[in-house]
């Protein structure tokens, strides 16, 4: 679907997303700045789905 | 064990990393202009993210107001009350000891204004956690305090108790982007002001200024305080405030790993003594 994003997609997923974004932050630590880097971006989209999941979208549809 | 789970000790983590963001950034930045970009552009990056998700922007006036007045207290008085007083030299261990008085605070003050109950673990747990931050500090408490400093740390008290009761006395239905910019529209001008009020409006563009500030915007404002409100809008205010004692020792970690910083015995026994408090009150409220 056109209006489907990247957040949309890991609210389905719950607390997961964010669990493994956190994880690929503090690995980057370790392993190099560009694993860091996904990891903060990652972590920004996965933190936005999970806290948005239960809130619904705004109905476009005027019927 | 279900993900979200996780969300409180990721939450610990995100947040005790804004300390060592704070350490890279502030060297070239000061304070009130620092934080009141950073909050500018973070209100912008939620609504922006809002509408693409379709979430709701226009939350109604009485949202709105409610939502200033949380941001108001928990970025312009908790934040600036911290950032200012670390400017005026009172050490960062200081002001996370006193800040720490948080989760007390925030504990007693539920149980009169929100109607919450506290079990005996819960408050044994309040206190435990309190002497391990304490123990965790302790060896950096050596520094001079001054009044200004003191003054500051005082309002970033003030500001994050009062900031977390409100979010779970009128915060919880908002919908939590849009609320969220709004309190940072809020509180960025409050900030903006008392830039421009003390003159302090200088940014060192530095690379390394820069990547702290991507990262204070990224993780923090926008990762981070989504979770604490999260959190609060899930759980109890005394069970999320607890999480506020793993910070100082997550951050004592954190500076281990990144800049060598040794943790000594008595800091280690304080983690321990810390983390068993908090089990102690998450215990308590599950």
């Amino acid at each position: 679907m056109a209006q489907e994003s990247l957040v949309s997609i890991v609210r389905t997923h719950g607390g997961l997303p964010v669990a493994l974004s956190a994880c690929a932050m503090g690995m980057g630590l370790f392993i190099g700045w560009w694993l860091t880097v996904i990891g903060i971006g990652s972590i920004m989209i996965s933190v936005i789905g999970m806290v948005t999941e239960y809130e619904k979208p705004i109905s476009n549809s005027s019927h | 064990l279900k993900a979200a789970r996780l969300a409180p000790y990721i939450f610990v983590l995100l947040w005790s990393t804004g300390f060592i963001g704070a350490k890279f950034g502030l060297p070239y930045a000061d304070p009130f202009i620092f934080l009141s970009l950073r909050i500018f552009i973070a209100a912008v990056i939620l609504f922006l993210v809002a509408l693409i998700v379709q979430a709701p922007v226009a939350i109604g006036a009485k949202a709105v107001r409610s939502s200033m007045l949380i941001g108001f207290f928990l970025h312009a008085c908790y934040l600036g009350g911290v950032f200012f007083a670390i400017s005026e030299g009172l050490s960062a261990s200081v002001a996370a000891v006193v800040t720490s008085l948080q989760p007390v605070l925030v504990s007693l003050l539920a149980v009169r204004l929100l109607g919450e109950k506290l079990k005996k673990a819960q408050i044994a747990g309040l206190v435990i956690g309190l002497i391990g931050v304490i123990m965790v500090l302790g060896p950096t408490l050596k520094s001079e305090v001054p009044i200004t400093g003191l003054l500051g740390v005082a309002v970033a008290l003030v500001g994050s108790t009062s900031a977390t009761l409100l979010q779970k006395k009128i915060g919880t239905g908002i919908p939590i982007l849009a609320g969220t910019a709004y309190q940072y529209l809020a509180s960025g001008s409050v900030l903006a002001l008392a830039a421009v009020t003390t003159g302090g409006v200088t940014i060192e563009w530095s690379p390394k200024f820069i990547l702290a500030f991507i990262w204070l915007i990224a993780v923090l404002s926008v990762g981070a305080v989504l979770l604490l409100l999260w959190l609060l809008n899930t759980g109890s205010a005394a069970t999320v405030s607890s999480l506020f004692y793993l910070v100082p020792p997550a951050t004592a970690v954190e500076a281990y790993f990144l800049f060598g910083e040794k943790v000594d015995t008595q800091g280690l026994i304080g983690i321990a003594v810390t983390a068993l408090g908090v089990w102690l009150v998450i215990r308590g409220a599950s």
